[in-house]
This record gives structure tokens, C-alpha cells and sequence, in this order.
């Protein structure tokens, strides 16, 4: 099994929100591929908010941090490290 | 304004009066207005979107709008025949290769041909992002078996613009959009056509199979939500709302003409606030219309995406609003006109018929559609950002 940067509970999540993705997802691929359309976002934020105690700034909510696992990953462990 | 443009205004002021006279009969029969639709050809209106290096006007989305709305308050179905045209045609110009640019813009420009849109399915209703029918690879062709359960003008059409899953093994939202000319199909008329309004568009059913070679695909293969995004979609709204705002106004204004005729006669309280009313649904659908065209208009200047959640959360608000204003305007306008002047087929102010067409609004592209799309996207914009001052 490769390795992820990313926690289990992160990994988890996202993939209850990405109905395409078959088994662990890489870092690097769009996870609009993998399923992830607007209404998808919505609840994949509400309950990365929710699961991991952090809040979303507005700002964050753009395509950019949506674009693939480790994009989202790297605001996301920002937000951690700051709570 | 560069020459080619300017003649487009010209050219559409001029064919309003043809729009007007087959208006009532295109109504009344349910058939393509092939009359006005050849004035469109005539006079280059075809290509308005078409770059002026292929042969159009060079025209953009505030153009669209400007000419949408002059068409809609003549005939409303012949105007949204247009705009749809022109929704297919920005759909090519933006995402077509070079290849397919070079041999159908300029024969669109020319007037030679009418673009149809295929995106609704049976088993998926109207969901645009979607697919069902799968393009199947056969050598180097894509062969297409769709089911279209309404086509406007797809009896008329020399061209389509047709949503197909990318391939049978592809998921359902691995969509693709390609263009097939009349000729690469063979196309069979499914069920009659004989709704409430939109009659002149002549929307019947269609089963169209045959085959396209891969350089008809508009965008990525399987990449339609792109396109929808950043073309079609912007494209539709914007087009659509001022078809429906034109209409609205142009009741508006014949009801305003009918009551002024009546001479001195006070105007009552009752018909002042009937009047009052369709007058502010008319302006804040005008006014909307505006910012949304601008806030588009802005993006692509820019070359940024329209798919900021603000940006679609604005042009779904357009249809939905525009869609459900420009119809309790006109609703309100019967009421003033009345059961000899407005309500009659054969009124002398077209509130009937107008009312009919604009009912489908709401249906064309479902509201429900869009409000539950745009409730669930409003979540992530809890600061409510208006059009983007840095923007504009
Ligand atoms: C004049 C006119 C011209 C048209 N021309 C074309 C054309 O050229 N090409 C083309 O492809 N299509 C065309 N259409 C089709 C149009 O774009 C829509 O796809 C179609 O009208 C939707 O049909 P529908 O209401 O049956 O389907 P749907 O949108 O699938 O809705 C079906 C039902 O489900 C309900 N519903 C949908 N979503 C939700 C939700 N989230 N929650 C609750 N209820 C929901 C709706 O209210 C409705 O009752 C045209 C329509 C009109 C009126």
C-alpha cells in the first residue's frame, strides 16, 4: 500500500464524497474526475468541518482548494495546525 | 462599435417587422416560423457570435442579450429559437478545435446553418450534466443512438449539438458534447408537438442515430460540465431572460398604450398599482439582467472561470427570477387588459399568447432544478457576495 501524507480520518471522508474513486485516492488526481460536483463540495466541507473541528474560511471556498486530494489536504492540515 | 456589428443591429431592427406579422399564425399552427428564421439567415443574424475572422459579426453575450430582447417582444418563440442558436454556436467557439471552427463557422455566418440542441434524455429528464446513451467507438468514427424527447426546431436543424455519455463503460457524468451535421444521422420525429406556448418552436421528440468523426467533439471527451459552465449555461440564462424580459415589455408597453387610448378617464387606484407592479418586475429583471451580463462579461474579458460559486449562484438566480417575474408581469397585465382586450385569442395586445409562452419559462431548464442546486451552493458563500466590485 503507498504511502499518503494524509490522515485516515481525512482519507475517509473524502472518499465518501467522491463517488468515482475506487480504492485509496492519489494526491494528484482532479477530484472533479472522481465525482466531486458542487453540490458534493457542499457536504464534503460541512463534514470536514464537522469531523475535524476546523471552519472554512469563505475565501478558501474556491475551485483551487477543491482541484485534487492534496490541494484540499494542504489548506485543510493548515487549518489544523492553527486550531 | 467595429462594422460588422453595427450592420447586426441594423439588420436585426430591420427583420422585426417579419417576427411580427407570422407571429399569431406560427402560434396558432405549432410550426417552425421558417419565414422569420430565413430573415435571420438573410440578413447574417446566425452568426452574431461567429468571430468576424470566420465570417460573423463578432458580437458577444451583451450582444446576444441586446438583439434576444428586440427579437422577444416581436415573437417570442422565433426569438428563443435564436437564442438557443446562438447558445450552440458560443459552445463551438469557445470549446470547438480548430478543425471544426474552420469548416462550420463560417457556414453558420453564412446563414446555411441553424444549430438544434440535444441535451435533455428520457431517463434523466432534464439534468444537464448527465448522461444516459453512450458514444460508441467503431474505427475512427463515434456512433450516436439518442433518444431526444424535445428538440426545438430539430425539423429544421442542419446541425446538433448532442450530449452523450463519453462511453458505454463511462460513468454517467463522463459527458460528452459533439456536433453532428443533418446528414451524419438519421433522424425519426418521436410523438406531436401541440403544448400550451413556445408552439412556433416545434419541439417534438427525435431519435437520432448516426456517426461523427472525433474531431466534431466540442471540449475534452467526457469534459461537457466545462462547457455547460463557462458557455452554455452563461449563454442560455442570459439569453433566455431577455427573451422573456423583451416579451414582458413589450406587453407592458401595449397594455400601457391601451390605457392611455382610454382618454381622460381617471385611471383607478386598482389599475395605477397593476401597473405599478408589472412595471418593477419588468425593471428588476432588466436591471439583473445587467449585472449578471456584466459580471459574465467581466470574466471573460478577464479570461477567468464563471465557476465561482457567486457567478453561478447569479446566473441561476437570472433564469429563476427572470423566469418567474416576466410571467406574474405579464399575469398582472391580463388583468388590466381584461377579458375582451387580453384574454382572447385574437386580442388586439398579444397578452394571451405571450402568457402561454411565458408559462414554459419555468420549465425550460427547471426552476427546481436550480433552486435546490442554488440553496445548497449559497451554504459555501455565507459572506452573500454580490457581482465582484474588483471585477467590473
Ligand atoms: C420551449 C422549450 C424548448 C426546449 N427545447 C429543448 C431543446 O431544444 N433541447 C433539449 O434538450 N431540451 C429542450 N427543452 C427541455 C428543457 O430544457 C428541460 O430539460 C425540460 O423542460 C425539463 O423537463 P421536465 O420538467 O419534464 O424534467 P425535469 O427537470 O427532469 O423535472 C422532472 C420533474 O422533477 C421535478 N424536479 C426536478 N429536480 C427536482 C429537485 N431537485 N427537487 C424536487 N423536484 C425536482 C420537476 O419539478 C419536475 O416535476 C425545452 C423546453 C421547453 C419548455
Amino acid at each position: 500500500m503507498s504511502e499518503t501524507p494524509w490522515p485516515a480520518a481525512f482519507a475517509d471522508i473524502l472518499a465518501r464524497h467522491l463517488p468515482l474513486a475506487e480504492g485509496p485516492v492519489p494526491g494528484d488526481a482532479a477530484l472533479s474526475d472522481l465525482g466531486l460536483d458542487s453540490l458534493g463540495t457542499v457536504s464534503l466541507v460541512m463534514e470536514l468541518e464537522d469531523s475535524l473541528d476546523i471552519a472554512i474560511p469563505d475565501e478558501l471556498l474556491v475551485a483551487e482548494t477543491f482541484h485534487t486530494a492534496a490541494t484540499l489536504w494542504a489548506a485543510t492540515s493548515d487549518l489544523l495546525a492553527r486550531a | 462599435m467595429e462594422e460588422e456589428l453595427a450592420s447586426a443591429y441594423d439588420a436585426a431592427r430591420a427583420v422585426l417587422p417579419v417576427l411580427e406579422d407570422q407571429a399569431a399564425d406560427t402560434d396558432r399552427s405549432a410550426e417552425f416560423p421558417v419565414k422569420a428564421v430565413d430573415a435571420l439567415r438573410a440578413a447574417g443574424l446566425m452568426g452574431l457570435l461567429v468571430p468576424v475572422e470566420h465570417g460573423g459579426s463578432g458580437g458577444d453575450l451583451g450582444d446576444l442579450v441586446a438583439i434576444a430582447g428586440l427579437f422577444g417582444s416581436r415573437c417570442v418563440s422565433t426569438a428563443l429559437i435564436w437564442a438557443m442558436h446562438c447558445q450552440q454556436v458560443d459552445c463551438v467557439v469557445r470549446f470547438g478545435g480548430e478543425r471544426l471552427r474552420a469548416g462550420l463557422l463560417p457556414r453558420i455566418a453564412a446563414g446555411e446553418v441553424y444549430l438544434a440542441s440535444v441535451t435533455t434524455e428520457a431517463g434523466k429528464g432534464g439534468h444537464l450534466l448527465s448522461g444516459d446513451a453512450a458514444l460508441v467507438g467503431d474505427g475512427d468514427q463515434l456512433r450516436i443512438d439518442r433518444q431526444a424527447p424535445i428538440v426545438t426546431g430539430g425539423g429544421h436543424a442542419e446541425g446538433f449539438l448532442v450530449t452523450m455519455r463519453e462511453s458505454p463503460d463511462a460513468d454517467d457524468h463522463r459527458v460528452t458534447l459533439c456536433y453532428a451535421e443533418r446528414d451524419q444521422l438519421t433522424l425519426e420525429t418521436t410523438g406531436e408537438w401541440d403544448p400550451l406556448g413556445m408552439r412556433g418552436t416545434a419541439s417534438a421528440g427525435m431519435r437520432l442515430r448516426g456517426a461523427v468523426p472525433p474531431h466534431q467533439v466540442v471540449g475534452e471527451p467526457g469534459g461537457f460540465r466545462a462547457v455547460a459552465v463557462e458557455s452554455m449555461i452563461p449563454a442560455g440564462h442570459l439569453g433566455w431572460s431577455a427573451v422573456w424580459l423583451g416579451a414582458a415589455r413589450r406587453v407592458l408597453s401595449d397594455v400601457l398604450g391601451m390605457v392611455r387610448a382610454r382618454g381622460a378617464e381617471k385611471v383607478s387606484d386598482l389599475t395605477a398599482d397593476r401597473l405599478a407592479r408589472a412595471r418593477i418586475d419588468v425593471e428588476l429583471v432588466a436591471s439583473y439582467l445587467a449585472s449578471v451580463r456584466d459580471e459574465v462579461l467581466a470574466h471573460r474579458r478577464a479570461g477567468t472561470s464563471l465557476a465561482g460559486m457567486p457567478t453561478q449562484i447569479h446566473l441561476n438566480n437570472l433564469k429563476v427570477a427572470a423566469s418567474e417575474l416576466t410571467f406574474r408581469a405579464v399575469d398582472g397585465l391580463m388583468q388590466v387588459a381584461g377579458l375582451a382586450k387580453g384574454y382572447l385569442r385574437d386580442s388586439p395586445i398579444p397578452v394571451e399568447r405571450v402568457f402561454r409562452d411565458l408559462r414554459s419559462a419555468a420549465l425550460n431548464y427547471g426552476n427546481d432544478r436550480l433552486t435546490t442546486m442554488t440553496g445548497a451552493l449559497a451554504l459555501l458563500d455565507r459572506d452573500v457576495t454580490f457581482a465582484p466590485a474588483g471585477l467590473l
